[in-house]
Order: C-alpha cells, then sequence, then structure tokens
C-alpha cells in the first residue's frame, strides 16, 4: 500500500485537473436574422438568411418562408429578392437587377415574429489593376519522397497599380489548372509558402480567401505594392502537368474586412477569441462589398 | 580624517581672527569658586562679565552662542567648571581647561556607522531599527539597508545605541564618540525552536518616521510559516495573500499586482533581474525558502534606485551563509526535493588584524521536483490505463544556488551569487472525433523548456564618513522554447488511408544581459538620506515566433528541424540601456518623512534611442502614536516586455525589447493610505489609481497556416498590438495578535480594464486578470510548543473569459465557400468564470534532538477540492438542449493536494 501511495497521489492530482460540467448559457436572446452576402459590381445579390441560435441547439431552424427580404439602392426604388433553391439544396435569395460600384445598398429583412434586420454597404471603386508575375529562372520541380509526387514551386510577385493611401483592405486567392492529357484539366485551389511577416499579416476566410492586413502595405514607414509568395503545386507527372496560374484580387470594403478579420481569431482553443465585427442591425452577420479583378498566366513547361 | 581638518581649519582661523581671546595669563581652574548675578543676559555678556571680574582668558566665537536663548543667573560660590557647562549647554560647545586658557570649541560630528547582523547565522538583518540617543535624551533612528547597514552624523559624546529586530532581543550599548566609528552589531535571536513567527505590529525603539518608509517587507519566518502547495513554502505565494497581489488562477499567469500585466513586476534576486521567476508555469517560485533572508515587495511607487518595470518590485535577497559553523538543511515533499549546505570558508587564512572574526561563508542550495520518480512509478502501475495512454505527460524543474561571501575587511565584503534553474514540460495527446462516415484524429505534441541562469559578483564598503558605495557586476541569461505540433487525420470512405494536414508553431526567447551598477548610499545630516549611482547594461535578445503548416505526416521532421535552425540562427539583436538615478529621503519632521525620486534611462538598440524619465514623489505622516497617512505618486517604464496569450494549449513568452512598433511601456500612479498600528493590532487602507500606456498583447491565430506557410522567422512583430488600460483599488488589511493566536485578512476591491484598437471593436474590456473582488482570511494558531497550525481562506472573483451563448451560421454563395458555425462574441472578456476559493490546512511539527532539528508540515491544500478552473472548453455537440446548458469542460489546476514536506536540519 505505502508502495503505491506516491502512484495514487499523482493519479489524484492528474485526474483533478479536468470536470466536465453543464453551465448555465451567459446569454440567452430571441433568435435574429442571420444575413451573410460578400456582393459585387455586375452581378445580382445573393444572399443566405437563416436564424440564430443557442449554441446548445443542433439543428438549424428554417427560416420563414414568409419573409420579405429588399434591397434598396441610392437613389432607386427597392428591388425585391426572390427565393432560389442552391445546389446544396439550401435556399438564397437572389436580387433582380445587377450591382453597381460606389452605390450604397440597404437590405432589410423583415421575418413575421422577429426584429426587422438590416444593413448597409457599398462596393468599393478597387485598386485600377494588378499584374501577376511569374518568376521564371526560380522555379523548381522537385521530387517528394512519398506518394510518388512532385513539386512544384512557382515565385509570383502580386503588384498593385494604384495603392491607395488609406482602407487598404485586401484579399486574394490564388488557383492553379493541372492539364491531365487529352485535353482534360483541373483546377485547384494553390497552396504558397510565404515570408513569415506575410503570414503574420494574413487571416484566411472560409471562402478560402487570404486577406492581408492593411498594416502590411506599410513597412518602415515606407508603402509599398507588393506581395512575393512562392505556390505550391503537388502533381503527379505521369499523368498531370502545371499549366496556369489564377489570381483573383479582391478589394474590401470595410464591413468585409473587419468582419473577417475578428472570425479569424475564431475556431481553435489555441486562441482569445475578438468580439465579432457585425454590421447588421437587429441581427447578425455580414453584408459588405468588394470589387474584383481577376489574372491567369501560364506556368512555364 | 575630514571632520579632524575642518577642526583644525577651525581653530587656525580663531586663532588668526583672535576673537575673544583676551585677558590676563592666569592659571584657570574648572573648581575655582565664583559669584554672579545677571538678569536676562546673553551668554556671551555672562562670558565677558566673567573674564572681567576673574581674569579669566577665554577663547571663543560668539557665534558658538549665537542660537542661545537670553538667560538669568544668580550664582554663588559655585565651581567655574559647572557654571560654565551649564551656560554654554544651550549650544554645542566643547570646553577645554588649558593651563592659562579656557577654550570653548564646537563640537565636532562624527559618523557613527556599522551593520547588524545575527548573532546565531550571521545573515545581515535587513530592515532592522537603530536608535542613537544623547544624555539629553534626543534620538535620531535609521534602518538597516539591504546589507544591514546604518549611519549616522553625530557629534562626539556618549550615545547610548538601541538595535531592534523582530525575533531578535533588543541590543543595547554605550559608545562614545570621540571619532568616526564603525559598528558591527549582533542581534541574539529570541527562540531557536520552536521557530515559531514572532511577530510586532510596532517596531519597538525606532524614531516616528522609521515605519513610514514605501514598500512590505516579508520575514523569512512569515514566509516559512504560511500554508504551502505541497510542503513548499514559497515566496511568490505568501506574497500574493497581500491585497493588491493577484496571482492569476493558482499561480498560473503570473503576479498581477495592481492592474499591471505579469512582465511589468521586476523580480530581483541579489540585485539581478530575473525575467521568469516561477517553476510549474506559476506554481512555485525558483527562489527556495531555504536560502532566502529577505523579501520586499513594492506594489508601485518604488525607490528611484530600482527600474526597468513599471509596475512593481519584489526584491528577494539570498542568506550569505553561516560564517560560525557548518548547517546542513535536507528536506524531502511532495513538489520538490532539496538540499541546503552552508558555513565558514577560509577560516583562518587570509585573516587579517583589524578582521574581529571570520565573516567568510558560503551557501548551497540544491532542488529538484520529485514528480519524475513518481510518473516513472505510476508509469509502471498504469501504463495499461486509458488515461495514461492518451495523456503522456513529463515535467521537471530544477534549481540551484550557490553563494559565496568574503570579509575583505570590516568595512568591505564581496559576495558572489549563481542561480540555475530550469523547468521542462512535454506533452502528447490524441484526440478524436468521429461522424457517421469520417473519422478524425488530431494528434498534439507540446514542449516547453525554460530557464534562468544568474551570476552576479558585488562589492562593497563603508567609506570613513559613511558613504556605503556597492559596485556590482551582473550576468543574466533567460531562455525559453516553446513546441506546439498538431497533425491532424481524417479517414474516411473516400480516403481509407487518410488525409493528413498539420502545422508547427515555434516560440523562442533568448535574453543574456551583461551589466554593471555603482552606487552610494550616505546621509548628509541625520534627517537627509540620499542614495545615488548608474548602471549600464548591455542585453541581447533573439526572439522568434514562426509557424509553418505541412502537407504531409513526413514533412514535419524536417519542418521542425527546419525552424528550429531558422530561429536559432537568427541574429541576436543588441541593445544598451544605461540608467541614472538618484533617491533622496528627508525626514521633515519628527513625524514626517517625503521620499523623492527620479530614475532616467536610456535605452540604445537599432541605432535609436529610447529615454523614459521616472520621477517619483512620496509624503508619509505620523498624525498620531498609531496612526499614519501616506500619499505618493508615480511614473515608472521598461523598455522589455513580454507578449503572448496564455491559454491551455501553449503558454508562451516572448520577451522583446523597445524597437519599431514597440514604444516603452509606461504607468502613472498615484496612491493613497491611512494605517492604524497597535501593538497587538493592525488596520490598513489604501487606494490607488494606475494609467498604463503602450500596453502589449500578441494577437495569435492559426487560420493563415491552412493554405499558407512560413518562409522565415520574421512577422512575430506584426502580430503585436499596443493598447492603453487603467486600474483603480482599494486595499484593506487587518491584523491581530493573541498570544498563541494570529488572525490576518487582506481584502481588495479592483478593477484593470484594457484597451486596443484592433480588440474588441475598439472598445474598452476587462483585463484578463481583472478580479474586483479578493478575500484572504488566515488563522495562525500555536497549539503545542511543538506544533502549530495554519489555516487558510481565500476568494477572489472569477476570471473574465471571452464566451457567448449565440451562434450562426456563415454561408455564401463563392464556390469554394464552406459553411461555417460563427460564434456571436459580442464583446471580449464578457463572461466570468465561476469564483475562486479554497481552504488550506496546514500544521507544522518540531522535534529537537542533541544535535538535529526536524521539522515535519502536513496539510491539505484545496481542502474541500473546489473546482477553480482556469480555462473553461464549451463543447456544443454535447448539451441540453432542453435546459438551455451547456457542457463545460472545466479545466482546473490544483485540487484537493495533500501536504507533506520533511526537513531535517543538522
Amino acid at each position: 500500500m505505502i508502495k503505491c501511495l506516491p502512484g495514487f497521489l499523482s493519479l489524484w492530482v492528474l485526474l483533478g485537473c479536468a470536470d466536465d460540467a453543464y453551465i448555465e448559457l451567459p446569454f440567452t436572446e430571441a433568435p435574429k436574422v442571420v444575413i451573410t452576402s460578400h456582393f459585387t459590381a455586375d452581378e445580382p445579390l445573393t444572399v443566405y438568411l437563416s436564424v440564430s441560435r443557442p449554441i446548445t441547439a443542433q439543428e438549424i431552424p428554417a427560416l420563414s418562408s414568409n419573409a420579405e427580404v429588399t434591397l434598396a439602392a441610392e437613389g432607386n426604388l427597392p428591388d425585391r429578392l426572390l427565393p432560389y433553391l442552391t445546389l446544396d439544396s439550401g435556399i438564397a435569395w437572389k436580387s433582380q437587377n445587377v450591382l453597381k460600384k460606389g452605390v450604397r445598398y440597404t437590405l432589410t429583412v423583415r421575418v413575421p415574429g422577429m426584429e426587422t434586420a438590416w444593413a448597409s454597404d457599398t462596393i468599393p471603386e478597387g485598386v485600377s489593376d494588378v499584374y501577376l508575375l511569374v518568376r521564371e529562372s526560380n522555379i523548381r520541380f522537385t521530387p517528394e519522397p512519398a506518394e510518388g509526387k512532385w513539386i512544384a514551386r512557382i515565385p509570383i510577385s502580386i503588384l498593385l497599380k494604384d495603392l491607395p493611401h488609406e482602407r487598404r483592405y485586401f484579399a486574394f486567392c490564388i488557383r492553379h489548372k493541372l492539364y491531365k492529357g487529352q485535353g482534360s484539366s483541373e483546377v485547384r485551389a494553390s497552396r504558397f509558402l510565404a515570408s513569415g511577416r506575410v503570414l503574420a499579416l494574413s487571416e484566411t476566410t472560409p471562402e478560402g480567401l487570404t486577406l492581408i492586413k492593411e498594416s502590411y502595405w506599410s513597412e518602415g514607414g515606407k508603402d509599398h505594392g507588393k506581395l512575393d509568395l512562392e505556390v505550391i503545386i503537388p502533381y503527379d507527372p505521369a499523368r498531370e502537368r502545371p499549366d496556369s496560374l489564377f489570381l483573383e484580387w479582391r478589394t474590401l470594403s470595410e464591413a468585409y474586412y473587419r468582419y473577417h478579420l475578428s472570425l479569424a481569431t475564431q475556431g481553435s482553443p489555441f486562441n482569445d477569441p475578438d468580439a465579432l465585427y457585425n454590421n447588421v442591425r437587429g441581427g447578425y452577420g455580414n453584408f459588405s462589398g468588394f470589387a474584383r479583378l481577376r489574372k491567369a498566366v501560364s506556368i512555364p513547361r | 580624517m575630514y571632520v579632524r581638518f575642518l577642526s583644525y581649519c577651525w581653530l587656525v582661523g580663531l586663532s588668526l581672527a583672535g576673537v575673544h581671546s583676551e585677558g590676563v595669563a592666569q592659571t584657570t581652574s574648572p573648581e575655582q569658586p565664583i559669584t554672579i548675578q545677571c538678569r536676562d543676559c546673553e551668554v556671551t555678556a555672562i562670558l565677558q562679565d566673567l573674564r572681567r571680574r576673574y581674569h579669566l582668558n577665554m577663547s571663543y566665537s560668539p557665534q558658538l552662542f549665537s542660537t542661545c536663548q537670553r538667560v538669568s543667573v544668580d550664582i554663588l560660590n559655585e565651581p567655574l567648571g559647572a557654571v560654565l557647562k551649564r551656560l554654554t549647554a544651550c549650544a554645542r560647545t566643547k570646553i577645554e581647561w588649558h593651563e592659562n586658557l579656557v577654550l570653548f570649541r564646537p563640537l565636532y560630528e562624527y559618523t557613527l556607522s556599522g551593520r547588524i547582523s545575527d548573532a546565531e547565522s550571521g545573515e545581515w538583518l535587513i530592515g532592522a531599527t537603530v536608535r542613537v540617543s544623547d544624555t539629553s535624551g534626543t534620538s535620531i533612528g535609521a534602518i538597516t539597508n539591504e546589507y544591514g547597514f546604518f549611519c549616522f552624523r553625530v557629534h562626539e559624546g556618549e550615545y547610548q545605541i538601541r538595535a531592534d529586530y523582530v525575533g531578535h532581543r533588543p541590543l543595547i550599548a554605550l559608545v562614545k564618540i570621540l571619532e568616526d566609528k564603525y559598528l558591527h552589531l549582533r542581534l541574539v535571536p529570541e527562540a531557536t525552536l520552536p521557530e515559531i513567527v514572532v511577530r510586532s505590529m510596532t517596531k519597538k525603539g525606532t524614531s516616528s518616521v522609521l515605519d513610514l518608509e514605501s514598500g512590505r517587507r516579508f520575514l523569512t519566518q512569515t514566509i516559512n510559516s504560511s500554508t504551502t502547495l505541497g510542503g513548499e513554502p514559497d515566496v511568490l505565494r505568501h506574497v500574493a495573500l497581500h491585497p493588491g497581489v493577484l496571482a492569476g488562477v493558482d499561480g498560473l499567469g503570473g503576479l498581477h499586482i495592481r492592474g499591471g500585466n505579469a512582465d511589468q513586476n521586476l523580480f530581483l534576486l541579489d540585485d539581478v533581474p530575473v525575467y521568469n521567476p516561477a517553476h510549474g508555469l506559476g506554481l512555485m517560485s525558483i527562489f527556495p525558502p531555504s536560502a532566502v533572508n529577505h523579501v520586499q515587495l513594492w506594489k508601485g511607487d518604488f525607490p528611484a534606485r530600482y527600474g526597468g518595470r513599471a509596475s512593481s518590485v519584489l526584491d528577494v535577497r539570498l542568506r550569505d551563509g553561516n560564517p560560525h559553523r557548518y548547517n546542513s538543511e535536507v528536506s524531502i515533499g511532495l513538489l520538490a526535493a532539496s538540499v541546503m549546505l552552508e558555513g565558514p570558508f577560509l577560516k583562518g587564512l587570509f585573516k587579517r588584524g583589524s578582521v574581529d572574526e571570520n565573516k567568510n561563508s558560503f551557501l548551497v542550495s540544491i532542488r529538484r521536483t520529485p514528480l519524475e520518480l513518481w510518473q516513472l512509478l505510476l508509469g509502471n502501475a498504469y501504463k495499461d490505463s486509458v488515461f495514461w495512454r492518451k495523456n503522456n505527460i513529463k515535467y521537471r524543474f530544477y534549481d540551484v544556488i550557490a553563494k559565496a561571501s568574503y570579509q575583505v575587511s570590516p568595512r568591505s565584503y564581496l559576495h558572489l551569487s549563481t542561480y540555475s534553474g530550469g523547468d521542462l514540460f512535454r506533452r502528447n495527446f490524441l484526440q478524436s472525433y468521429s461522424s457517421l462516415n469520417a473519422v478524425l484524429i488530431d494528434s498534439i505534441k507540446l514542449d516547453v523548456n525554460w530557464g534562468n541562469d544568474i551570476v552576479a559578483l558585488r562589492w562593497n564598503y563603508v567609506f570613513g564618513n559613511g558613504i556605503f558605495a556597492r559596485l556590482g557586476l551582473r550576468y543574466s541569461q533567460f531562455y525559453y522554447e516553446s513546441q506546439q505540433y498538431l497533425n491532424s487525420t481524417q479517414f474516411s470512405l473516400n480516403a481509407p488511408k487518410g488525409k493528413s494536414i498539420g502545422y508547427i508553431q515555434r516560440y523562442q526567447t533568448l535574453i543574456t544581459d551583461y551589466s554593471g551598477h555603482f552606487d552610494a548610499e550616505f546621509r548628509p545630516y541625520n534627517r537627509v538620506t540620499v542614495r545615488a549611482g548608474l548602471s549600464y547594461a548591455f542585453q541581447t535578445f533573439k526572439p522568434g515566433a514562426l509557424s509553418v503548416s505541412f502537407l504531409f505526416p513526413w514533412q514535419s521532421t524536417l519542418l521542425t528541424d527546419s525552424l528550429r535552425k531558422a530561429l536559432s540562427n537568427r541574429q541576436r539583436i543588441k541593445g544598451d540601456e544605461i540608467t541614472l538615478y538618484g533617491d533622496i529621503s528627508w525626514e521633515f519632521s519628527d513625524q514626517g518623512l517625503l521620499e523623492a525620486g527620479f530614475h532616467l534611462g536610456s535605452f540604445l538598440i537599432n541605432n535609436r534611442v529610447y529615454r523614459l524619465a521616472q520621477p517619483r514623489l512620496r509624503a508619509a505622516y505620523r498624525i498620531s502614536k498609531h496612526s499614519k497617512i501616506w500619499a505618493g505618486v508615480h511614473h515608472a517604464g521598461q523598455f522589455l516586455h513580454q507578449v503572448g496569450t496564455f491559454n491551455l494549449a501553449l503558454p508562451f513568452e516572448l520577451w522583446v525589447p523597445t524597437m519599431g512598433r514597440m514604444l516603452p511601456e509606461e504607468t502613472w500612479q498615484t496612491s493613497a493610505g491611512v494605517a492604524l498600528v497597535y501593538p497587538t493590532w493592525l488596520l490598513s487602507i489604501e487606494g490607488y489609481y494606475r494609467h498604463l500606456s503602450r500596453v502589449l498583447t500578441f494577437r495569435s491565430s492559426t487560420s493563415a497556416l491552412l493554405i499558407a506557410g512560413a518562409e522565415d522567422a520574421s512577422g512575430w512583430e506584426n502580430r503585436i498590438l499596443t493598447g492603453r488600460g487603467w486600474a483603480r483599488g482599494i486595499e484593506l488589511m487587518a491584523e491581530k495578535r493573541f498570544k498563541h493566536t494570529t488572525l490576518g485578512a487582506a481584502y481588495t476591491w479592483s478593477r484593470a480594464i484594457r484597451q486596443f484598437a484592433e480588440l474588441n471593436n475598439g472598445e474598452p474590456f476587462p483585463f484578463r486578470f481583472d478580479r474586483p473582488h479578493a478575500l484572504n482570511i488566515s488563522i495562525q494558531q500555536r497549539l503545542m510548543p511543538w506544533l502549530e497550525a495554519q489555516m487558510q481562506w481565500a476568494y477572489a472573483t472569477g476570471n473574465p473569459i471571452t464566451l457567448t451563448g449565440v451562434k450562426f451560421r456563415h454561408q455564401t454563395q463563392e464556390a469554394e465557400a464552406r459553411p461555417l458555425e460563427v460564434l456571436a462574441y459580442s464583446k471580449v472578456n464578457n463572461y466570468r468564470l465561476p469564483n475562486y476559493h479554497r481552504l488550506d490546512l496546514s500544521f507544522r511539527l518540531y522535534f529537537q534532538g542533541i544535535s538535529l532539528k526536524h521539522e515535519i508540515r502536513l496539510g491539505a491544500y484545496n481542502l474541500y477540492n473546489r473546482v477553480n478552473p482556469f480555462f473553461l472548453y464549451l463543447d456544443s455537440a454535447d448539451t441540453d438542449e432542453s435546459s438551455q446548458k451547456v457542457r463545460a469542460v472545466r479545466y482546473a489546476l490544483l485540487p484537493i493536494l495533500p501536504e507533506f514536506r520533511y526537513t531535517l536540519k543538522f
């Protein structure tokens, strides 16, 4: 017995460190309308609507089909949004007109029995152009010891033509096309390596975009409009060949930027979560605009 | 020598001036009877009358009696000597009788200085009170400094000197001052067994202003007698019982004093700054109790000689070791096992004629956790258990202290102190999540390693005129490395082999200091103490934070190695810090004390100079025999910062110097208080307000790693946010002492707020360690001469954390969008963990043999096994939907823990 005493004591201490308990929810409130929509110019507005719920809830409550969703633009009559069935069998609301830059849009959602929710935002003007440069002399193709694959390492530079003086809210995503022979190809999202500074000043959005914090564009008191990355493309040399790169560059509204910045601190017990940025009055979510530029370059063989 | 020279000059001057040195040559005798009458006369007029009437040859300066009042005399046939003595008593004069001359000269002023030590252990008694009284009953007082030193300016004559120190018999002696005198006073301890704490609310024999100084002293006996964790008395845990001091949760997260960050506390070990003063993530301090001589805490408003931190100072002094005999102490407890050896060295060698006794001593203390041994035992006994398989934990710490003190001369000592200590924490565990068609297994490995190495060589010398000079050379190194590895593998019908993704995070801090300092303390007047000095430090820093993601499990080893190389190959950042300071303490009356100080710091790094001017002013006044009030304002700052988050998975300490976006942190504090101090009880209340500028925090995130990886170790600076904060509070302390019982209570009401532009939508929010109410109640009872019991109940408001009860789904129409469950956090730190409280009970038993002393501690920490969580993890997947309750995993650090420690002294 005495021989086992240290063992018992240690087990007692170690097991005592975690304790399960049921606690009252810190905040309870009536369900609210949730609006999530990112919109850009020359496209109709698509809005996903849902209802907030306690974190104990397992099911997502359905939004009443009587919802009235309208989009008001400055100086124009409200556009009534119509529901449609999405590919994943969900319901989204779509405007009848396409949107324009520089116009302030206000979305209002009225659901019987719930507080009216509304949100406003504008599609920003955006940078006039962006250049995607491949530093061809530094491209490397290296074999990976496992799984018989190769990795194409393609250094690229993204250059902004006109860096704004303020509101440097940008996000981007890179995709690559793998040529699979006989005219077939596949486009995949690309991973990349970057400097520690780029990584420290970037966050990932649920849409697979990399959001760059505005402080990135000023270093040592000087502004610059350049972003260097090394795109990593794993491929099977027997069946595939990296063919081209696609860049989507977005200029974000402040609401878009701040919402995703606050969202990035969630999802990991390793982080201290920040307060969520919410620009929906009477509800939750995010209603925000962005301007988009797309570029493509071929990958040298 | 200086005083003698002045005296000589005075005599020469007097003779050259020839003032009032007239009369006829005649033998004068103090026994000569004289008769004189005068009504409302000046002393000099009476002297002239005497000279005329009795043909006396007198020499004096009229200025000598300028402070004397007019007097009336009616003397009939009294001896001349007695009459002159009485007449001139109003001035500090000495009458010298020569064959044909009576010389009145001013009393020479000399320096009476010395040191006070314990007669048995030989340790300097820091904070002892010394009082010097002349024959008229006028007295002056002083408190010994951190080397047991005191100093007075006194005129020649006979004095009574009295020295007091808590737990020691007062020492009273008569000294005749005819020259500069240097004393070594040895106070005899009142009791050696049982080692019951001797407490006194008032310091006997002190002058009225002595206990008006700032700072709170902690006796080692008091620290040893308080309740302990696992039986190990601890400096930091004891200090945390003081109002205004919060020790995170069960010590986790460091000390937070008056709303300050943990890095804003200056911990000094024999004058050397310690960057991380704790073992076990804060469970235990690095200061072994058997090696500590003295502890003093300033909760702001600290003397200007301390600098480099913005919030508080904890000055820990190590014992020098016993210069008279060899002592040993061996102890084994649940958390630590230690050995301490002290004794004289070079006894009899190099002994000089002026050295009255041997004061050369050494002390060695070695401490190590025995947990590793237990884990070994536990691992064998329970290696097949599920718990043990899933939680592979390894932890150990050690510290080694070695100190040598050499008496160069009675006025000069040389001290060499070294400390080396470190911690290692490893944990590997698996977490699995399953759904209908997939299984996700996370493999997590944590590896944390930190420690301090310190060397200090200090020399001090007492000059004949009472100037106490100190010169020190210091080396300090702090290292911290942590690595977190996560590999997440998903098995599904589509990928039966498993699809892996993972990332590695690595943090490191390496600080190396080489520094030197010189300062001097002296008393130009008895009511004024001046201390001034300067220091220089050459510092190098190698901070780093790096993350990398990997696609294939086999990449992890390569990437871990490359991360380690990338961080270790980083160029060191070099900085030079120069500080200059001056402290003056002025007893402006018998009841009042004014302290002023100025600390100027200059920090050169990356070809840029940062400066901090830190003034300080404090006044204290005794309004009655048993009550005092005080108020002060203090500005402090620091060039070094600790940034980081402290969460369940990976606490990390990233110490970074002021540079680039990180400017010096600064605080302004105002405080005021009142205290009633009676022989058997005390009550004090103090309020404060503190404003913090440029406080830092680290914004952590791993989301970018999902699609990218870092190529180098740069970038961590960009995750540091700069903000501000403010704190206010009221601190109450009460203590009542009975014959065998001591009751104590400490209550703090406080608020601590932070504000960062990039957090909480720019709104202020409660500091992570904001705990409005904190209460500590303690009872100490002497049950038998050999048995003592302590009980302590601690309560504090729960720590704030960020929680929400609402979630929603984020979903957009974009092609690669994935729906995301979003938690609608409305504010940062908007929810409080359950209130913290616990009860500790401890018994100390003493036995003494012929040459052996035994001490046994038995008790329990957190007696009623309160789960005090420091982290709460909500598991929304396992909830009771009907009752709106959510399952929370509360991670508590210290459940009920037995206390046991056996100590053997010989």
